[in-house]
């Protein structure tokens, strides 16, 4: 199951991201270059504003009850008798989570997904194997260890999190301990051709007298307006995993009220917040005036294709690249039939009928989400 | 033989070649490792399944054609190696850190610079040799609906279109791509001459080329060599 994440937004002249030489992104496209903003420079002030926006989930922290729901299920199923199986996970959790715990079930959620409960299931299981008649002691040993201790901290600290539940973590060469994105974003690019201007500009000195010339500095910025088409995909089960520590086919069966805060927030950031740079002299701040969002189980793809034809500079730009979206659309869906499931749409350019009655952006996110877990 | 006919239309693909240093540069068609990579995740395999990628590595052979010729992308990017997140997390489950030693590359801002190949269409002839699960039928239906998103290469190049064109049949995977009509590639650029990479055992090139497109899956790095043509294709009349 994929959610789809299609925007369009209008920025006056900027410098939104830049390469090596100082200059603004760009890619071929289709009949002409155009405006370029990278996945790496969107994900990163998406990944600022989440934080800000969810404060109340320290970046790390999902659930309460990992290691009575996800971790004891676990040891009990690889044959560890449940008295035991508790004894131990108790010891280990005491370890890991730092200041100790008083219960299972915490009263703080903790930060751990499902690479993290595979690595303690495993350890419990040669504590076992170590010595089956005292599994404990075997496990006290291991969890004094020195590098096992470093690990640990390590692991507690290195925590999926929120931010890499949604973006992915590979901090080291182990694959048992990656964590995939389930967010996967493109490039985004202008839906016309690069227009841009050098904007020479001087400091001038304030205290220089008459007979001295020039300025304090002098430079050149490159600048440039674009309408960017965005495209985002996240791949809900995966999301699920990574965020519970459940198995990804059991996203549709664990709480769905942090995930869908967790989409509602990542929606609302990517409609609305500005990957923008030089901040104080071009206010970059501007909003998606289309957001198209498609829930659905088929291949995903982007519909940058729309705009494979450089739409010309004239008229009003972003309804132009609506009713180009919408019409890309109906051809897809008339040569692949639909292309997905549930489609909702808010849009401030209301006469270019989708088929779809647009709504605020609120009630498409809404729309969408339940789609998701109906 | 049976295969499967694939389009690759994005705004843009890499094909991870040789990696030196901080600069990530792609090869010029697909290789085994990158459509391993991509049937495995449409099978919904991940990192850890290393055996059932390598097993699936051995038995694909692929052809490739460039329909719209693509232009070289080259992005730069920047990652400031202090950020919290990034500093005294790297545990592993082998039961102790793993670090980033010493050295000037190991902390501040790392660049590193991604090609990609913008702007192209490329098609592709894939087939897998023997019986073994998974089969072309497999592959097929899990490319149809696959278990995560598809991307070309790198997470951020996602297709325009289904990946899956259908199923062919020929006796060689270039024959499968001579036969094919060109794909309707719009205002892009379509090549002079139509540029294909195919398996040397498949015959009909002049010089063959060692390509280094295999993965060690378990070891993850890159490990082995297959033999391609690459050259003009002529297009079956």
């Amino acid at each position: 199951m994929f959610l789809q994440i299609h925007t369009l937004v209008s920025y006056p002249a900027s410098l939104l991201n830049r390469d090596d030489a100082g200059l603004a992104k760009r890619i071929p496209f289709g009949n002409a270059t155009r405006l370029r903003i990278s996945s790496q420079c969107l994900k990163r002030h998406w990944r600022d504003s989440l934080q800000e926006n969810l404060p109340d989930i320290p970046d790390g922290l999902r659930t309460r009850h990992f290691f009575t729901r996800v971790v004891l299920p676990r040891v009990v199923a690889a044959g560890i008798p449940e008295d035991s199986a508790r004894r131990l996970i108790e010891t280990l959790a005491n370890t890991v989570i730092t200041g100790g715990m008083k219960e299972l079930d915490m009263s703080q959620p903790v930060l751990f997904g499902a690479r993290e409960a595979d690595y303690l299931v495993r350890l419990i299981q040669d504590a076992v194997a170590a010595q089956p008649d005292n599994p404990l002691e075997a496990l006290k040993k291991r969890l004094s260890d020195k590098s096992e201790k470093e690990n640990l901290k390590a692991m507690s600290k290195s925590a999926t999190g929120l931010t890499g539940a949604l973006f992915g973590r590979f901090v080291t060469s182990d694959l048992l301990a990656r964590v995939d994105a389930p967010v996967h974003v493109a490039h985004a690019m202008t839906v016309h051709a690069a227009n841009t201007e050098m904007d020479y500009f001087t400091v001038v000195d304030d205290l220089s007298s008459d007979e001295e010339t020039g300025a304090a500095h002098a430079n050149q910025a490159e600048l440039g307006a674009g309408v960017f088409y965005g495209y985002v995909v996240v791949d809900l089960p995966l999301f699920i995993s990574n965020l519970t520590g459940c198995n990804r086919t059991e996203w549709k069966n664990q709480e769905t009220q942090l995930p869908k805060r967790v989409l509602e927030s990542l929606i609302h950031i990517i409609a609305s917040k500005s990957p923008g740079a030089k901040l104080g002299s071009t206010a970059p701040y501007s909003r998606a005036e289309t957001v198209l969002l498609e829930v659905g189980r088929e291949q995903p793809r982007t519909l940058a294709n729309a705009f494979l034809e450089a739409i010309p500079m004239k008229n009003h730009l972003v309804r132009q690249a609506t009713a180009c979206m919408r019409d890309y659309l109906n051809r897809m869906d008339g040569m692949y039939g639909r292309t997905s499931d549930v489609r909702t749409l808010a849009t401030i350019h209301e006469t270019v009928d989708f088929g779809i009655s647009p709504s605020s952006l609120d009630e498409a996110i809404q729309s969408a989400l339940e789609a998701i877990w109906s | 033989m049976a295969c499967l006919l694939l389009r690759f239309d994005a705004p843009i693909m890499s094909f991870g070649g040789v990696c030196v240093d901080q600069i990530n540069p792609s090869d010029t068609f697909p290789g085994k490792a990158m459509i391993t990579g991509l049937i495995g995740n449409a099978l919904g395999w991940d990192h850890r399944d290393t055996d059932r990628l390598d097993g699936l590595q051995d038995r694909l052979r692929i052809a490739a054609r460039w329909d719209a010729e693509p232009q070289r992308l080259i992005d730069y990017h920047t990652v400031f190696l202090g950020q919290d997140h990034l500093v005294g997390t790297g545990w592993t489950t082998r039961g102790r850190t793993e670090g980033r030693g010493s050295g000037q590359a190991t902390s501040g801002t790392h660049i590193r610079y991604r090609h990609y190949l913008a702007n192209g269409v490329l098609t592709a002839a894939i087939t897998v040799l023997g019986d073994d699960i998974p089969t072309l039928e497999n592959i097929e239906q899990a490319l149809k609906y696959p278990a995560r998103p598809l991307f070309l290469g790198r997470k951020t190049c996602i297709p325009s279109e289904p990946i899956l064109v259908g199923r062919r049949h020929a006796a060689h995977l270039i024959d499968v791509l001579r036969a094919e009509p060109l794909a309707d590639i719009g205002p892009r650029r379509r090549p002079q001459v139509v540029t294909a990479r195919w398996p040397a055992d498949d015959g009909g090139g002049y010089q063959p080329e060692a390509v280094y497109d295999r993965r060690d899956w378990g070891a993850n790095m890159p490990r082995g060599v297959h033999h391609y043509f690459t050259g003009p294709m002529e297009m079956m009349p």
